[in-house]
């Protein structure tokens, strides 16, 4: 019997055999889809430099595919290029280009379909319709990837990291360029965005849509069509990140639609034409933020309510605050730092002794009659603008901060 | 000739009044419904009132969900309804001539999974293909309702 257990003990203490297979021009494997079908589960592949022509890779068993030296691999016919429908598949190291569009089909370099526990880490992709196109996935993780795409036209190009349906996932250290949004979510839960690098995407550096309980950390969103659209979700943690230079007429550093119980903490927006607009943004927490040099640094549309805006810096902006109500307000501003205070403070403590309206009459005027921008900097707009100070008309009487910090707020944004 | 000539402006009145659909400029242009930037030629739609303006959406969905939930305007004030054929980016379809398909396959920009289709066996076809249900534009304002 003990005979037995210590056969038993000898036999699974082996290592599970994996072969490791070796794919390059002159090999007597040339092609990665043949590697692919000769493969057994949990199989290495080994890609040398060079340039192979695919066309669909299935792969439906666990497989780790490593390049070396960053082989290129072109779409044939710029179909997609894997199709990945298994759990425990790693891509890494592969430099993926020429995935074209199709009307019908949503076509990516990498394409997750089911597969769970998938890891795309230090790949490069060159001109791929979708990049990485995640469906059905739980606790894929997406690192250190490189998407550009030269599309000028938004129809043309689609999402760098698009994902659908899935959860727990972690998207880390990526540079985005060139793409429709840079980061899409839909339907996505639990997911943690940190630390990537979002630049030129045509509509969107970032867009969560019905996807709830995310985080998304030190992330930089530069010159997009609009920073990060939060739409239709609830429960989401925006932590550090730089809103920078979004600019156009239906631009936003961050948009805020149908959105509850997020937290806004620490960001920095800067040089864009509306720091954060919202509509329908719900218990929201605006804490320890910069808005510098913003056309609007914040504009809150009337169905915004609960929202507590706090220990923010308001730096230099043409407007800080605009709404579309005039009647009443429902949200706290407090304790913030705004650059065009002229109150004093008597007693000393750091707190402005007269409340500041940050609303002016002229941006109301402004949501009115747009072209009345024209007139900004009049003598006359600024009597207006004083006269409504004193005595609210057109901006809602309670929204202001009753305690205005006098000293800029040290919140380290940049 | 001189009453042909006086004619000119009233000609040019009744073309500026026209209620042809207007183009969708994508990438610059915020959905009437969602304010999301229309983006994807598959999906956008439009309808345009009886005073001749139009509203853009970025899908199917938010037109239909707008028509139902408004309040700004009712369905005598609108003069037609457009759709894209999503096998022919961008070319407005008024809405009598599609047919429509929900499957999980198609991926449209607010989460339906809805297309239009002006041929219906081609809608028939990819209904097989993908699985899916097919609509009219009544069926479809029901099922958003």
């Amino acid at each position: 019997m003990i005979k037995l257990v210590y056969i038993l003990i000898i036999v699974l203490s082996f290592p599970v055999l994996a072969a490791t297979h070796i794919v390059c021009s002159d090999c007597h494997i040339g092609k990665v889809s043949k590697a692919v079908d000769m493969s057994e589960r949990g199989d290495t592949i080994i890609i040398k430099s060079g340039t192979y022509t695919e066309s669909l890779i299935e792969i439906d068993k666990p497989l780790t595919i490593i390049g070396k030296n960053l082989p290129k691999i072109k779409a044939k016919n710029g179909e997609k290029i894997f199709h990945i429908i298994a759990d425990s598949v790693t891509i890494t190291g592969l430099e993926l280009m020429e995935v074209k569009r199709s009307f019908t089909e949503d076509r990516a370099a990498i394409n997750i379909q089911g597969g769970n526990y998938i890891n795309i880490t230090d790949n490069v992709f060159t001109n791929t319709f979708f990049g990485i196109y995640i469906a059905k996935s739980t606790g894929t993780k997406i690192i250190r990837n490189r998407l550009t795409s030269k599309q000028k036209k938004e129809m043309n190009s689609a999402n760098a990291i698009h994902a659908w349906s899935s959860k727990k996932l972690t998207v880390k250290d990526n540079y985005v360029e060139g793409h429709r949004d840079g980061l899409y979510f839909e339907f996505c839960d639990n997911s943690t965005i940190d630390n990537n690098r979002s630049y030129k995407n045509l509509r969107y550096g970032l867009h969560f849509m019905f996807s709830n309980n995310n985080k998304y950390r030190h992330n930089i969103f530069e010159e997009n069509g609009a920073g990060v659209a939060v739409m239709y979700s609830h429960e989401i943690e925006m932590y550090r990140n730089k809103f920078l230079n979004n600019w156009g007429q239906a631009s936003y550093g961050l948009l805020l639609k149908e959105i509850k119980d997020s937290k806004i903490h620490y960001n920095l927006f800067k040089g864009n034409t509306k720091g954060i607009y919202g509509e329908s943004a719900i218990r929201i927490n605006i804490f320890n933020n910069d808005f510098v040099q913003n056309g609007w640094a914040m504009q809150m549309m009337g169905s915004s309510e609960k929202d507590t805006i706090s220990y923010n810096n308001f730096l230099q902006n043409t407007f800080n605050v605009s709404t579309n109500q005039n009647a009443r307000n429902y949200n706290v501003y407090e304790k913030n730092y705004w650059s065009d205070y002229n109150g004093y403070d008597l007693d000393k403590d750091g707190i402005g002794d007269v409340p500041h309206r940050p609303v002016k009459f002229f941006s109301q005027v402004l949501g009115y009659t747009p072209e009345a921008i024209i007139l900004l900097r009049s003598f006359f707009i600024e009597l207006l603008n004083f006269i409504e100070n004193i005595v609210p008309v057109l901006t809602p009487e309670n929204l202001k901060d009753l305690q205005p910090m006098v000293k800029q707020l040290d919140n380290d944004t940049v | 000739m001189k009453k042909l000539i006086n004619l000119i402006p009233i000609l040019l009145l009744i073309v500026a009044c026209s209620t042809e659909p207007q183009e969708i400029e994508y990438g610059a242009e915020n959905c009437h419904f969602c304010t999301m930037t229309i983006s994807d030629d598959r999906f956008a739609s439009e309808l345009v009132l009886t005073t001749g303006k139009a509203q853009k959406y970025c899908s199917i969905e938010c037109m239909v969900r707008d028509v139902n939930r408004t309040e700004s305007f009712t369905a005598e004030d609108v003069d037609n309804y457009y759709v894209i054929d999503m096998t022919t980016p961008k070319v407005l379809v008024p809405v009598s001539e599609v047919t429509f398909l929900v499957s999980e396959k198609i991926q449209s920009p607010m989460g339906a999974n809805l297309a239009a289709f002006k041929e219906k066996s081609n809608a028939q076809q990819l209904k097989e293909e993908w699985d899916g249900v097919l609509y009219n534009w009544d069926e479809l304002k029901t099922k958003f309702n």
